[in-house]
């Protein structure tokens, strides 16, 4: 077992699958007006799951 | 020589062309930057490819599908632009069918998280026990507390369904989208990268149902999944046609490791870095065998 290593605060240190990791999944997202990861990850996160109207 | 294509803002690309020409691998990179590009040239159907005025000739291709222009630039152009050069890309692996190209029989093709779910079922892996529903009327009725809602597109959070449901209009019967309602599971979360026949697992600790919500939470390397959890995700990627991509488990009420995702173009620089570029070294030796 590795010793316990805390996330790089370097801002490329991807470790989450916030951004889309699937070929097309971003023809969708064109929408998502993220500037930085970070925001993108809560334009993610108030995402409704069952869609808006 | 190997190519290495994508877009000029992506860490995994960039990180990979440092590495390879540390190791003294022939490499290329077609990148794809904010402002500027480089002139391609795919002859069809003949499949020769020119780059800035060069003829191409890799042995092996590694393309991802930019994401990270349309992060940094929200004009539908740049992720239009992305998509472009990764159609260019993928024509040109169908073109020359005698490259290695990673995930060559998953490029192009978008992963169905259902299909992919049954799939895994039927290799053998325990999958979240749930349905794909927008019936607000039934799952406001469910036992909430030990349920959750998730986008079926990738991307999304995975939220207590009680927050999804709480989100919707209190009179609706039926919600605007269907979504994966399923089982809640346990952390810690597992996240195996599979580069060819190598496995790289790290456990994430996350106070919250999804961790991406927490990007800073810890994370550790840990050992590999048992054999009989591994053996069918590496039977998965297989039957997906990928020889790079990551797999997200957490646990079950019984403590069972049960597959939430398969992830065709998983992200993690920051894994990579905790192993001192183990995962890059592995893409690498996967194009360049000889190296």
């Amino acid at each position: 077992m590795a010793e316990t290593t805390k996330k790089s605060q370097a801002p490329k240190e991807y470790k989450t699958m916030a951004i889309p990791e699937e070929p097309g999944d971003d023809e969708y997202k064109t929408m998502a007006i993220p500037e930085e990861p970070g925001d993108e990850r809560q334009q993610q996160a108030s995402k409704k799951a069952f869609g808006e109207k | 020589m190997i190519l290495l294509a994508g877009g000029a803002l992506d860490p995994h690309l960039t990180r990979a062309l440092r590495r390879a020409e540390a190791r003294g691998i022939n490499a290329r990179g077609l990148l794809v930057g904010p402002e500027t590009w480089p002139t391609l040239t795919l002859g069809v159907p003949d499949g020769v490819l020119r780059l800035d005025g060069e003829a191409l000739r890799p042995t092996a291709l590694w393309v991802r599908h930019d994401v990270f222009s349309a992060l940094a630039d929200p004009r539908p152009a740049v992720a239009a632009r992305a998509l472009d050069w990764y159609e260019a890309l993928v024509g040109y692996a169908a073109l020359n069918p005698g490259v290695f190209v990673l995930n060559r029989e998953a490029l192009g093709r978008r992963v169905n998280k259902v299909a992919a779910l049954g799939l895994a079922a039927r290799l053998g892996l325990r999958v979240p026990r749930g349905v794909v529903t927008n019936d607000l009327h039934a799952s406001r009725a469910r036992e909430v507390e030990a349920l959750v809602a998730k986008p079926l597109r990738g991307g999304g959070l995975c939220v207590p369904l009680e927050d999804a449901l709480a989100e919707q209009d209190a009179d609706a019967s039926a919600a605007p989208s269907p979504a994966f309602v399923q089982a809640r599971l346990h952390g810690p979360e597992l996240r195996v990268t599979l580069v060819g026949e190598r496995a790289f697992t790290f456990q994430i600790h996350a106070e919250v149902l999804d961790h991406r919500a927490t990007p800073d939470a810890p994370f550790e390397r840990v050992d590999d999944p048992p054999e009989a959890v591994l053996g069918p995700l590496f039977a998965l990627a297989s039957a997906m046609g990928l020889q790079l991509c990551a797999a997200d488990l957490k646990q079950d009420d019984e403590g069972a490791l049960v597959l939430l995702e398969m992830n065709a173009q998983p992200m993690y620089t920051a894994y990579d870095t905790a192993c001192d570029g183990a995962i890059t070294d592995a893409i690498l030796d996967l194009l360049s065998p000889a190296a």
